[in-house]
């Protein structure tokens, strides 16, 4: 290994460097590990890396903070945390000067990340453990950014409430003792619980497959990356997606009836319908306001077709068929149950209004649909999509 | 009816903790539950996972709000509560004065206990930033 301050940040050395020094980078394949590279040298670069008492730190351990923050982020798009501009190293465990306590990182909503360089190293030196301070500080930094930043990952910022549903049952298992696979502290709050768990993910993956599986898809799945004890893949999320369909339960077919009368375009359509019936009696079919307003009509009812939109839960799919009449021809998209990300329900007098956000694998963005129904039970369709850790919002 | 009044100090703007309180994302991470929030008035809201529903009713940005509010445990035929939050900024923070009332008889108590442990615990570890001592 170099000297620490003869570490020039140039692809070429920070390669070998990452080779010697941070066993995630001998994982990846030539393909990823470039980016992680240029991700490393992008971060160090973005961000004020300094030491706790204003000074320079040298490159071999801004080469290190860079790579801990980009091994959490490989697999995401708007991977930058841009919420935060600068990390301070202290060279141990230091004191909060606000409670006096002694802590090991912190990740402030002031935008300022801080770590105990000693034992940042030390999660990296013990990777059978679960801790990873380096991991579990820039997991709140991805959060943060998520909540409080104007660059933040469209995937990550969607997908967290479906996260945080499949995340309930361990958390809750930490809080009241049940629960001996996290440690303890991801019991603090439900954002030490996501540090925790990632931390976790690192290192024993396996684990919580076999306790919390739903949990462990979605990590994977948020993260876009799976850890093995050889190999780290990126862009999972189309393999997870489907993997993770297979173990949910199906879910049965409700034959929703619509309100059609809820929809605006029909009731314009007819408004303008029945306008234009009464000008046709008044001045006959061949005047020009009567051919006016039924050219009206039909494109009002033309614009119903087109926004209507029909439901149906076929086992473990969800089908959503646009068209009425003249549109219907246009194919129904299927989506995995498993890419269903929360279901919203507005009880009204005569309707129900359901709204349904998934993501669609075919060009990877989130979409948005709105159902009005008649009203019928929910409690069955609530109860399954429950069991199945999907997001239920009644409003 | 009852009521219940119950207050909590935390370290940043009125702006930033009104803003929080009616956004979705900030809800939903103080909380640590799933939530759903806005920030119109007659806008409804829910959180902690579908415990707690209601609908905003009056909204003076940094200053107050009072909403409507029910959760899963009041009988169907139980009018909704109110629950009216007034900030109140000082130099380096914030005073949120919370205010339930309409409550049914017995059940301040609880909700008192609730506003502590599933509100301000949480809020206070959030709005304290996060901090890794274990």
């Amino acid at each position: 290994m170099q000297s620490p301050n003869s570490l020039s940040l140039e692809p070429n050395q920070l390669s070998e460097f990452y080779e010697q020094n941070f066993s995630y980078f001998n994982k990846l394949n030539n393909h990823w590990q470039n980016i992680f590279i240029g991700r490393c040298i992008e971060f160090i670069a973005l961000k004020q890396i300094i030491s706790h008492n204003h000074k320079n730190v040298n490159n071999s351990i801004k080469a290190i903070i860079a790579a801990s923050a980009v091994q959490l982020t490989l697999g995401i798009d708007t991977w930058q945390l841009s919420y935060f501009d600068t990390i301070i190293i202290h060279p141990e465990d230091f004191e909060n000067t606000s409670n006096g306590l002694i802590y090991k990182g912190e990740t402030s909503l002031n935008g300022i990340i801080k770590l105990s360089f000693k034992s940042f190293i030390n999660g990296y030196k013990n990777s059978t453990d679960n801790i990873n301070l380096g991991l579990h500080e820039f997991t709140h930094a991805l959060r943060f950014n998520s909540v409080r930043g104007h660059e933040q990952d469209y995937f990550i910022d969607l997908y967290f409430s479906k996260w945080l549903v499949s995340a309930s049952e361990a958390f809750n298992n930490i809080k009241n003792g049940k629960d001996d696979l996290f440690r303890k502290y991801g019991g603090t709050n439900i954002n030490e619980f996501m540090s925790v768990c990632i931390e976790h993910y690192f290192e024993s993956p396996h684990q919580i497959k076999e306790r919390y599986i739903h949990l462990y898809y979605n990590t994977a799945i948020l993260l876009n990356q799976e850890t093995t004890e050889a190999n780290v893949s990126v862009n999972v999320r189309q393999k997870f997606f489907e993997e993770k369909n297979m173990i949910y339960s199906p879910i049965t077919n409700i034959n929703f009836k619509y309100n059609y009368l809820q929809y605006g375009w029909l009731k314009a359509s007819l408004i303008v319908f029945s306008i234009a019936l009464f000008t046709t009696f008044k001045i006959g079919i061949n005047q020009g306001p009567s051919l006016i307003l039924f050219l009206i009509a039909i494109l009002l009812y033309c614009r119903f077709d087109y926004s209507f939109t029909k439901l149906n839960f076929t086992n473990k799919e969800i089908e959503i068929k646009k068209g009425f009449s003249f549109f219907s021809f246009l194919n129904p998209k299927k989506i995995l149950l498993s890419q269903l990300i929360s279901v919203s329900s507005c009880n009204k007098e005569n309707n129900i209004d359901l709204n349904l956000i998934y993501y669609q694998s075919s060009d990877t963005y989130f979409y948005e649909e709105n159902f009005n129904f008649k009203p019928f039970n929910t409690k069955q369709l609530f109860d399954e999509l429950r069991a199945n850790k999907i997001a239920i919002f009644k409003m | 009816m009852e009521s219940l009044k119950v207050n909590i100090t935390l370290p940043v703007s009125a702006e930033i903790l009104y803003n929080a309180w009616l956004n979705s994302k900030e809800h939903t991470a103080f909380t640590g539950a799933p939530a759903k929030a806005s920030n119109k008035v007659n806008g409804k809201f829910t959180a902690w996972d579908d415990y707690i529903r209601g609908k905003n009713i009056e909204l003076i940005p940094t200053k107050k709000i009072v909403q409507t509010w029910r959760s899963i445990e009041f009988d169907e035929d139980a009018p909704d509560s109110i629950l009216e939050l007034t900030f109140e900024e000082k130099r380096d923070s914030t005073t949120l004065h919370l205010h339930h009332y309409h409550l049914q008889k017995g059940d301040a108590k609880k909700y008192t206990d609730g506003w502590k442990e599933s509100y301000f615990e949480p809020m206070k570890s959030y709005f304290n930033s996060q901090k890794t001592n274990k």
